[in-house]
């Protein structure tokens, strides 16, 4: 046993556990490594399934990017179509307003018409008052609580009884409401001689007008129909 | 007495490699490569022994300096995208079959000439034995 082979012996030993534990990091690696799936494939074969998910990946990128654009745009015609729903809502509430589909209130005249032993009120009595109201810019009228549209008829059927809206029998006394501007009816109908108020009182009829800034006048309560007109052209 | 401590060596660093940490999958490539070169270094080293020609630096460089240059050269196979490694492997496994036949003659023909010395000698008891 010379010293030249404890030296071999002894270098040996040292380079075989540096060895050995490579080989168990190396072993352990490969081991942990889950290549089990990658392993059994060919490298171009990965290359190739890589690249195709890499186009699936981008096409779906840009469907995405698609889809958000067109949820945008969804959303700013739902967004539209919320503001023109609005619009024509609002419209339609004015055009029921203006030609009497609506409640209203506001401020206006009420005058009350009553029969006497003297005098009577006749059909066309009331049709004056109406159109001196309307003259007067009054905007929504009633009488007795029945709305005057631009269709109401105001006819006789009897000495005791006048007609308005087809079917609904008025008499003595008539509360005439108009919600208007208060003031130019009052001074249209006060007009000293001339007003409707001084005329009637001269010839023996009774007649009140008072002005109110709380008036409430009822809707039309009956469907409006326009038979025998064939659409017209704007 | 070598083979001893080589046997020693790779229990302790076998129980050293069990608690070592892991390394990344990619580096593990170059890893194998090096200790492939080692391990045909260490053939070779045994061999030298048996030679009686062993020498401690050429054995030591060896051992480290295959080791390094596998690892560059694969690292510049992946570079150029040719498979250098695969060379290197050819040459060092080549390598260590061949020192591991020398190893197998050596022990082999050590065997053979034991039991002819045997032979020899049990022959010239038997020879003693009918003198007498």
């Amino acid at each position: 046993m010379n010293r030249e082979k404890i030296k071999i012996s002894i270098v040996l030993g040292i380079i075989s556990i540096f060895l050995v534990s490579l080989m168990g990091v190396q072993i352990k690696t490969i081991k942990k490594t889950d290549i089990t799936a990658l392993e059994t494939m060919q490298e171009d074969e990965l290359r190739s399934e890589i690249l195709a998910l890499k186009e699936k990946n981008d096409e779906l990128q840009a469907k995405i990017i698609d889809n958000e654009e067109k949820i945008k745009e969804y959303n700013e015609t739902l967004d539209n179509s919320q503001k023109a729903e609005e619009l024509l809502n609002n419209e339609l509430k004015e055009y029921e307003e203006k030609i009497g589909l609506t409640d209203v209130t506001g401020a206006g005249v009420i005058i009350t018409l009553t029969d006497t032993s003297d005098q009577s009120y006749s059909y066309s009595n009331l049709v004056d008052y109406v159109n001196e109201l309307r003259y007067a810019g009054a905007t929504a009228i009633s009488i007795n609580d029945y709305r005057i549209i631009s269709t109401t008829e105001i006819v006789e059927i009897s000495k005791k009884y006048i007609l308005l809206n087809t079917d609904q029998r008025i008499s003595s006394p008539y509360i005439i409401k108009a919600i208007g501007d208060k003031d130019k009816i009052l001074e249209v109908f006060n007009l000293k001689d001339e007003g409707y108020i001084d005329l009637y009182k001269d010839a023996g009829y009774s007649v009140e007008i008072e002005g109110s800034n709380n008036i409430t006048i009822n809707k039309y309560n009956k469907e409006i129909n326009f038979e025998y007109i064939e659409k017209g052209e704007d | 007495m070598v083979y001893i401590a080589i046997i020693l060596g790779c229990i302790i660093g076998a129980f050293i490699g069990n608690f070592a940490p892991m390394i990344s999958y990619t580096y593990s490539e170059y890893l194998a490569i090096a200790i492939v070169a080692a391990l045909d270094t260490i053939f070779g080293g045994i061999v030298a022994s048996i030679n009686k020609n062993f020498n401690m630096g050429v054995f030591i460089s060896g051992f480290l300096g295959n080791a390094i240059l596998s690892i560059l050269l694969a690292y510049l196979g992946s570079r150029l995208n040719v498979d250098i490694y695969l060379a290197a492997i050819f040459v060092f496994v080549g390598r260590i079959f061949y020192n591991l036949g020398v190893i197998r003659r050596y022990y082999i023909e050590k065997f053979t000439s034991f039991l002819k010395i045997r032979k020899e000698k049990n022959n010239k008891k038997t020879q003693k034995n009918t003198e007498k």
